[in-house]
């Protein structure tokens, strides 16, 4: 017994001196969602190396916190008269962390490489971009092969990378060692270590372009789990993060926290496949020749798909997933974060189970032999919801509609599917009935254009397309292209073309339009000038974090 | 005894082939597609596609990927435009020559991704079966001396307890209970990153104080019942009451003979927890973001990187091969009988 008292003492020694977790007066810990795969901007699109790599090399300008417009950063532009020639200068002053000055031959070279014959992430972002020319040191012009209303937005994803560090001819693009250990900063912050799956710590950058970072020191830390992640934003071990609802929610103690929330820039859909999933076909042939689908057995009836909608309480989803405040209702594939493009004079068809019977008997659909289960010329209105739960309200979602649709006649199946095979086989495969899926753009600066390949027909394609519920509709299809290639590209003459499209995707019940979910930013009293927005697409803080500080 | 330990080593080499072989096809049987991950975000077009696949291999029929993975592709030429006649060399070399391959994800030798992380998962793994067989086989002990006293009791109802408890439930509530509430102990992580001082002892200790817990819990539960029963039954042998009719001491009894004999089985199964160590770690690097082997394995096989989650089941055969023979040389060494057999 003596001997277990003598160790026991020993061990308080050693862990009482240590035992007050003391918060750093110079370093910020915000919360690293996973390992970093690389530091190269180009190769990979996953959220943990965003933050780090945004760190260090500048996006070409800066998105508005609150509109989600382009404004000017390190570079501010001019538009030709015929919107096809974009000609970008940058800060006079604007140098790497080494010394060398941050020229046009930098973004040339960035640009350049896309367009190379090197694998990269961004290819669909230059593929209206006819060249990109240096004019001088520090201005250069981007040409466009046709008129690209969404160009900025494409164009906000292409970093300055240090061209003087990198071979000219890209052989280095995938393998120089700039990728594993970056030691050189255009962004607010250097890179001093990475530790995989620890995390990253930076060092304030003196000679960044909009000045030096007012807190000295950044950690990106890896917290893998989400409920880990709850505690430590409590803890004080995390000065930031961001969290859905239904997370918040879980936070007991917020008495040291400070939070706004604002709706997600993505949408959140219950998709309906319009063909038939045992035979999944693109629209178009390899000639571009259109194919006439096989249609769904139940789901290629209007009548169904409205029906599907109105019994369907989106505000259960919601209120599960985060209360009061777990999000806002969603009409067509227009995020209501875009508010110069979202027609909130439409509304979803409202929650009516009655209603949706009637429309199912008026359509023939009826229970014939009392089972429970309608039927139509011998088919069953039965279907299968296919789902994975690499995120929660994927599985409410399909919890919600099974229960809710089978109250009125419908016979629902859950299956759930990791997510591995769910990217392969739902997603892209298209071998399902029905499916909970959403979409978040995919570019800094947000335009309507980048949701709009969900109802583009030209993405109905069968292993790769991102219209998975091939829905076809030429109406649309000509006025997304309208929409994009807009001359002049109006914000106000787009957002009449995009009110369009959501109401004939909303009629056609393209899909089942679910709810854009609300994104808590969650911030330590102690973090100074914490003023987040809408437009913070998730890590939009890295382009604003120098301007925080630590009280 | 050097002709024991050779034919085990020699039997343990097809066992090492026939597992890789086993884990690939059951790799590349199940469904998902490691190409279909990577275009998802974003999407890429068919031609881009099926060019990325004939570049990785994934066109080939699973036997030639093996073999590829195995021997290496730099003997053949790879056609990966998709004309039908081979442009450009392969670049592996295969596992017989020590290469195990470049993850898909990462795009960065598998072999570095694992020797970066195989240090902590050691660490926190070998940390905690030493713990976990000193606290199980004291208490172990203790149970079998105070046999059917209320101290059996209590240690039957720890090990109970350390069965029942799931290690995820439990490392978060030990985090809001030493970290968030008492703010005593950090919540995760193998060292504080934001420190900018070298190596320190006892922020080390204080970081694997909850993981280490938490991982022995199991380990001690099931060893401290193992010994129990097992020093109960050495007990009950003629030696014992042999011993006893000499007029040893119970002091002798119980170190030099009962003791003794009790812990030949339990030290033989430290060899198959040694083979286990890196799927026990798993849950417990995930709760406490330990940056280990353990983390890596699952989101490969999430991400269906091919080439990492082959190279870790080059590593787990490994530590389970040696695991098992070590527990064969373990045995042999304590047991005469097993090499004369």
């Amino acid at each position: 017994m003596k001997r277990l008292l003598v160790i026991f003492t020993l061990l308080a020694a050693v862990v009482m001196p240590l035992s007050v977790m003391a918060q750093s007066p110079d370093t910020i810990v915000i919360r690293g969602f996973g390992n970093i795969v690389t530091f190269n901007p180009h190769m990979t699109t996953d959220g943990a190396s965003y933050q780090a790599y945004s760190l260090l090399f500048p996006a070409p300008f800066l998105t508005d916190s609150f509109t989600g417009q382009a404004v000017p950063g390190l570079t501010s532009w001019t538009i030709s008269e015929d919107g096809l020639t974009y000609t970008f200068s940058i800060d006079p002053d604007a140098v790497w962390s080494d010394g060398t000055p941050i020229t046009a031959d930098d973004m040339v070279y960035s640009i350049n490489a896309i367009k190379s014959d090197v694998d990269t992430v961004l290819e669909q972002n230059v593929a209206l971009i006819d060249s990109v020319n240096k004019i001088d040191n520090k201005t250069y012009e981007v040409v466009l092969s046709g008129n690209d209303c969404s160009i900025l937005s494409n164009l906000s994803a292409i970093r300055f990378l240090p061209a003087h560090k990198l071979a000219a001819d890209f052989s280095d693009f995938e393998t120089s060692s700039l990728w594993t250990n970056p030691d050189i900063s255009g962004g607010s912050y250097i890179l001093e270590e990475w530790a995989p799956d620890e995390g990253q710590r930076f060092r304030a950058n003196p000679d960044h372009w909009a000045g030096e970072p007012k807190i000295p020191f950044l950690v990106n830390r890896v917290v893998g789990d989400q409920a880990v992640a709850v505690q430590g934003i409590q803890s004080g071990d995390l000065d930031y993060t961001y969290f859905q609802g239904d997370l918040f929610q879980q936070i007991a103690d917020k008495s040291n926290l400070q939070y706004q929330s604002f709706s997600a820039l993505q949408v959140n859909f219950l998709s309906f496949n319009w063909a038939d999933p045992a035979n999944p076909q693109s629209a178009y042939d390899e000639a571009g020749n259109p194919v006439e689908q096989t249609p769904h057995p139940i789901f290629s009836d209007p009548a169904v798909r409205k029906a599907a909608v109105m019994a369907f309480n989106i505000d259960d989803v919601i209120s599960t997933l985060g209360g009061a405040e777990g999000g806002t209702p969603l009409v067509g594939p227009v995020t209501p974060v875009l508010t110069w493009a979202y027609n909130s004079s439409i509304s979803r068809p409202a929650y009516d189970p009655e209603g949706a019977a009637a429309l199912l008997e008026e359509a023939g659909w009826v229970d014939s032999n009392g089972d429970g289960v309608r039927e139509k010329d011998g088919v069953p209105l039965a279907f299968t919801i296919s789902y994975s739960n690499i995120l929660q309200h994927f599985e409410t979602t399909a919890l919600v509609a099974q229960d809710q649709l089978e109250a009125v006649g419908f016979d629902v199946e859950l299956e759930l599917v990791e997510w591995a095979n769910y990217i392969d086989q739902i997603y892209f495969g298209q071998a399902y009935d029905a499916t909970p899926m959403s979409n978040s753009g995919g570019t800094q600066t947000p335009d309507p254009n980048d949701f709009m390949t969900l109802v583009d027909s030209h993405e109905d394609i069968v292993g790769s397309g991102n219209n998975l519920a091939s829905y076809v509709n030429p109406e649309v299809d000509a006025l997304i292209d309208q929409a994009r290639s807009l001359p002049g590209c109006d914000p106000a003459a787009r957002a009449e073309i995009y009110y369009q499209i959501q109401q004939i995707t909303q009629d056609d019940v393209a899909y089942n339009w679910t709810y854009v979910p609300n994104i808590f930013h969650v911030a330590n009293n102690r973090v100074g000038n914490f003023n987040p927005g809408p437009a913070w697409v998730y890590y939009g803080y890295t382009s604003y974090v120098h301007e925080w500080t630590l009280q | 005894m050097g002709k024991f330990v050779f034919r085990r080593v020699l039997q343990a080499i097809p066992t090492f082939f026939g597992i890789t072989a086993i884990a690939f096809i059951i790799m590349v049987s199940a469904p998902g597609d490691p190409i279909a991950l990577i275009t998802f975000n974003p999407t890429r077009d068919a031609v881009s596609i099926a060019r990325m696949e004939r570049s990785l291999g994934l066109d080939q029929p699973p036997i030639i990927q093996y073999v590829y993975w195995l021997v290496g592709n730099d003997w053949v030429m790879i056609d990966v435009d998709g004309d039908g006649a081979g442009e450009t060399p392969g670049i592996r070399h295969g596992l017989l020559r020590g290469d195990l391959g470049q993850s898909i994800r990462f795009k960065q030798p598998v072999l570095k991704l694992i020797l970066e992380r195989i240090p902590a998962t050691l660490q926190l793994a070998l940390v905690s079966l030493v713990f976990g067989y000193g606290i199980g086989i004291g208490l172990g002990v203790l149970a079998a001396v105070f046999h059917k006293t209320w101290i059996d009791w209590l240690i039957r109802v720890i090990s109970v307890i350390g069965n029942a408890i799931p290690p995820f439930w439990l490392g978060l509530v030990l985090i809001i209970i030493f970290s968030v509430q008492l703010g005593v102990l950090p919540m995760g992580g193998m060292r504080d990153i934001a420190s900018r001082g070298g190596f320190n002892l006892a922020e080390t200790f204080r970081h694997m104080l909850l993981p280490v817990f938490v991982f022995s819990l199991n380990t001690v539960a099931f060893v401290s019942r193992f010994v129990r029963t097992e020093i109960l039954e050495v007990l009950a042998q003629d030696y014992v009451r042999t011993a006893y009719a000499k007029g040893l001491t119970n002091r002798t009894v119980w170190l030099h003979h009962a003791a003794k004999n009790a812990l030949i089985p339990v030290a033989t199964y430290v060899g198959v927890s040694v083979g286990t160590l890196l799927s026990g770690s798993v849950i417990i690097e995930q709760v406490f973001d330990w940056p280990g082997m353990g983390r890596l394995v699952v989101n490969a096989v999430f991400n269906r990187d091919y080439p990492l989650v082959m190279g870790s089941v080059v590593v787990g055969a490994i530590m389970f091969i040696i695991g098992i023979l070590f527990s064969d040389f373990l045995y042999a060494l304590l047991d005469p009988r097993i090499r004369l057999k």
